[in-house]
């Protein structure tokens, strides 16, 4: 009686056992289904990508870069989703697990005899061995979690289109035009480079982030093009992009600079040109004392010299000659005269080499100062020409530079020797800071002029391209596309709008005449326009030029030449 | 409901437990005189629980003769041996009406029952007699009765029929009809003995004792075993699979191989279909189930289904092998069984 109640209960809760054992079939079954509709999707796709990325790089085509990648995923999304709604009765979950199992359609018959109203003996007999078998077994027994058919095909084809798209394509199926290209990319990656070097360094001196990761981008596009990854496209759209990051933090660096940089570094050369004259003077005086009539002369004329100088950089030599003459007589000349040109150099953007020599300099007297080796003269001195050289800074951007030299000559005055020392420290760490910021922006300057360089001369033909011609005034005539028409002012400029495909209008420019004045014209024209025949021809051939416009082109040199030959005779 | 009908698990587990017991015991029994042939006395042996008759074909001295009389003796059941001749009338079979003297005075006709009238019935070299003679069983296999003088009689349950033929000898025999091929369920073919089966089977028949069989069940127990066997339950696609698998036979059926489509003149019967289904719930039970697989039915298809092709010319012709080719219609139709895409 107890089996017979226990059998029933078992019985009652048959339907759902074997609802919750099917269920958790199916889902396993999903995600092997998922696993193999993406193995198979996969291969298919990356085989197709493949194929496509290799004759797309072969014909030199333009390809949205993650296309294959993107494809690749929406497989993997399709996959799933197909997985998700693939029709898996309870019958078919069955019969499977059946098979897979050896369960001889125990599970199977008795999906079928639980719907039943009143099962038999035998069924209920059956459904209760379906229930004990479905608790007991787990879906990866009947259904083994492994690599899915298809994979090591899907393996092959992502491998192969990981290649086709990172290796550079063979010499061998390169046309000439290309292997060409290859080279002038190198070439231009050997300009680059210590642009890239230089602007990695500044970076780093100037401890700018922002500099970093745009020196990064440059080495690693500098790496591209050495090693051949990049066509001429890409190429282009990464050096473009990269004047663009260049050009955007030069002018963040130039925001930095002080906006009255231009009247303290006036201030200063005037400062330099008045204290080397001066210490001239005192050191001539000082050679006549001794019997030196020669080197008094010749300072004087330092002096004469400095006082007509209208340019630091020239102040600047003769401060140093100044400084030798001072050490040959044993003299000292308190604050260095190379100071303050340097000084007025840095603040007009001049060479920060030497800029940085003279802050050395500085350093050397604000240790002196700090060691307490300078005579009493000497600081007085020192203290008098800091003093004045911070009234000359005041009321510009380096005011912080001034205050640290006021406080200097202060401690200097009141005899703290340290603590001018100290003061002159600080000015010369700030001047530093804001000398490799003045180096980084400089650094960017060079690398863009480098990449315009670069990407000027990919477009000597750029019909169309992305030439970058500011220079042009936007509201320029217009004018038909390779029309020889006489300029009545030769030198100015045009723009041009032309339809080079029928795909619409594309607007491009160019220039009309020469750039500079006509007088200023040394190479006759005849005695070049056979090479650059010889090179449009070339730009004909490599297909360069609309099909609708070569008849027109070579009508224009064949006039030119023409021309050329009666110019000749 | 009937007395004998399984309504509960429990029961089913009972009468699956004692089903199991009797073959067990039948099977040990049948050992003990019957060397190898496993196949052989487990075909048998189903078709003995299915209440079907089997016809047995192979070479003289195989131990068909002996393997039904084993059965027999462990079966206690009531046996009768026919020899089939040429010269075999239907009334040997049948039995027939003689005249005879009542004690009380005066004749009357009674009817003396034929060996047909026995539980086991040997139809030893069926196809010696002549067509008239063997289709004196065609009633007794199918209805479990015989009509003799406008008189129908009925059979002692259980009724069946082991027949045997020679594939060889030919000559002199008559093929049996389709007709009668179709009320056995089983046909068996006995293969001859391996050469270690040989060696045992020269040391028991050759030795001081001669083995017997001992009687392990009698006739009640097993017209209740087969009422069990009937009983076990057959779901739906399984069913299903049978059908397809006869219909897989046919050469006008869309699912028939290739094969047969070219060697075979007519399927398998309605019958075939009956034949895998019994044979599949004793199977089923044997093998300590409640319901008959796919399995069972691949198992029994070759027996059950390979003397109800009829073989077109050119399978004659070109020595088409109904095995083949059901084997063929088995893989045909399994191939269109639903699977999950993993």
């Amino acid at each position: 009686m107890t089996a017979n109640v226990s059998s029933a209960t078992a019985l009652q809760g048959a339907p759902r056992a074997i609802r919750r054992g099917l269920r958790s079939v199916r889902l396993h079954v999903r995600f092997l289904l998922a696993l193999r509709l993406s193995a198979a999707g996969i291969a298919v796709v990356a085989a197709v990508a493949a194929l496509a990325v290799l004759m797309l790089r072969l014909l030199d085509m333009w390809y949205p870069p993650l296309a294959p990648e993107v494809a690749l995923g929406a497989v993997l999304i399709l996959s799933c989703c197909v997985a998700l709604i693939w029709p898996l009765p309870d019958r078919t979950i069955a019969a499977s697990t059946d098979r897979r199992l050896g369960l001889r359609d125990r599970i199977g018959s008795a999906v079928q005899f639980v719907r039943g109203r009143s099962p038999s003996g035998m069924q209920q007999a059956t459904i209760l061995d379906a229930v004990h078998y479905l608790t007991a077994v787990r879906p990866g027994q009947a259904f083994p979690i492994g690599w899915p058919r298809g994979a090591k095909a899907a393996g092959v084809c992502l491998f192969a289109l990981l290649l086709v798209q990172v290796l550079p394509i063979p010499a061998l199926l390169l046309s000439a035009q290309e292997r060409e290209e290859k080279a002038e990319l190198r070439e231009h990656a050997a300009q680059i480079e210590p642009l890239a070097k230089d602007l990695e360094q500044a970076a780093l001196e100037a401890d700018d982030e922002e500099a970093k990761e745009v020196a990064r981008q440059l080495r690693k596009l500098v790496q591209q093009l050495q090693r051949g990854r990049l066509d001429k496209k890409k190429a282009l759209l990464g050096m473009d992009e990269l004047e663009k990051k260049l050009e955007k933090l030069e002018q963040r660096l130039e925001r930095a600079r002080p906006k009255t940089a231009g009247e303290a570094a006036e201030k200063l050369r005037q400062a330099a040109q008045k204290s080397v004259a001066s210490k001239a003077m005192e050191l001539a005086r000082q050679a006549r004392e001794r019997g030196d009539e020669r080197a008094a002369k010749q300072l004087e004329q330092m002096a004469k010299q400095a006082r007509e100088s209208r340019d630091a950089s020239q102040l600047r030599d003769l401060a140093r000659q100044l400084e030798d003459r001072a050490a040959e007589l044993g003299a000292s000349l308190g604050l260095p005269p190379e100071t303050l040109s340097a000084l007025s150099e840095f603040l007009g953007g001049g060479d920060l080499e030497l800029s940085e020599s003279a802050m050395e300099k500085l350093a050397a007297l604000s240790d002196s100062l700090s060691q307490g080796s300078l005579t009493a003269a000497d600081l007085e001195a020192l203290a008098l020409e800091l003093e004045e050289l911070s009234e000359l800074l005041e009321g510009t951007d380096l005011a912080e530079l001034a205050e640290l030299l006021a406080e200097a000559s202060e401690c200097l005055k009141a005899g703290d020797c340290k603590r001018a020392g100290s003061c002159l420290g600080k000015a010369v760490g700030l001047c530093k800071a804001k000398l490799a910021k003045l180096g980084l922006a400089g650094a960017c300057r060079a690398g863009r002029l480098g990449l315009g360089r670069c990407y000027g001369r990919r477009f000597r033909w750029g019909g169309g391209g992305p030439m970058r011609q500011d220079h042009i005034p936007p509201n320029a005539p217009t004018t038909q596309l390779f029309a020889p028409r006489q300029s009545d002012n030769p030198g100015d400029l045009e723009r041009v709008r032309a339809k080079i495909s029928p795909g619409g209008p594309m607007i491009t420019t160019t220039e009309k005449g020469a750039p500079v004045k006509i007088t200023e014209s040394r190479v006759p024209y005849y005695e070049v326009i056979s090479d650059y025949s010889k090179t449009a021809e070339e730009a004909l051939s490599k297909e360069e030029v609309p099909p609708a416009y070569r008849g027109t082109v070579r009508a224009y040199f064949d006039a030119l030449q023409s021309g050329a030959k009666a110019a000749k005779e | 409901m009937s007395e004998a009908t399984i309504a509960t698990e429990e029961q089913a587990r009972q009468q699956s437990e004692r089903f199991r017991q009797l073959v067990g015991n039948l099977k040990r029994e049948v050992a003990r005189v019957i060397v190898g042939m496993d196949d052989v006395v487990e075909n048998t042996l189903i078709a003995l629980l299915s209440g079907g008759h089997v016809l047995l074909e192979g070479v003289p001295g195989l131990g068909k003769t002996l393997l039904v009389r084993t059965l027999s003796e462990a079966l206690d059941l009531k046996f009768a041996r026919i020899q089939f001749t040429p010269d075999l009338m239907p009334a040997d079979i049948t039995g027939t009406m003689v005249l005879w003297e009542k004690p009380t005075g005066g004749r009357e006709f009674e009817f003396q029952p034929g060996p047909v009238f026995a539980n086991v019935v040997l139809a030893d070299e069926i196809n010696r007699a002549t067509p008239k003679t063997q289709s004196a069983l065609l009633e007794a296999m199918q209805e479990h009765s015989v009509t003799v003088s406008g008189t129908s009689r009925k059979l002692d349950e259980p009724f069946l029929v082991f027949a045997t033929q020679n594939p060889i000898e030919m000559e002199g025999t008559y093929p049996l009809p389709e007709a009668q091929l179709d009320r056995f369920l089983f046909k068996v073919l006995v293969k001859f003995p391996s050469l270690a089966e040989l060696h045992e089977i020269v040391n028991r028949t050759t030795g001081h004792e001669v083995p017997h069989a001992d009687k392990v069940a009698g006739k009640e127990e097993i017209l209740a075993l087969c009422e069990v066997a009937r009983q076990v339950a057959v779901a739906e696609h399984v069913q299903d699979f049978a059908l397809r698998l006869v219909l897989a036979t046919h050469p006008d059926n869309e699912q028939a191989p290739d094969s047969v489509k070219r060697f075979v003149r007519y399927g398998a019967s309605p019958r075939g279909g009956q034949a895998l289904i019994l044979s599949g719930k004793v199977r089923a039970l044997m093998d300590d189930r409640f319901n008959v697989s796919a399995d069972d039915l691949r198992a029994s298809a070759l027996p059950a289904l390979r003397h109800r092709l009829v073989l077109s010319f050119e399978g004659q012709a070109e020595g088409a092998n109904p095995d083949d080719l059901i084997g063929e219609a088995i893989e045909r139709v399994a191939g269109g069984q639903q699977d999950v895409p993993v």
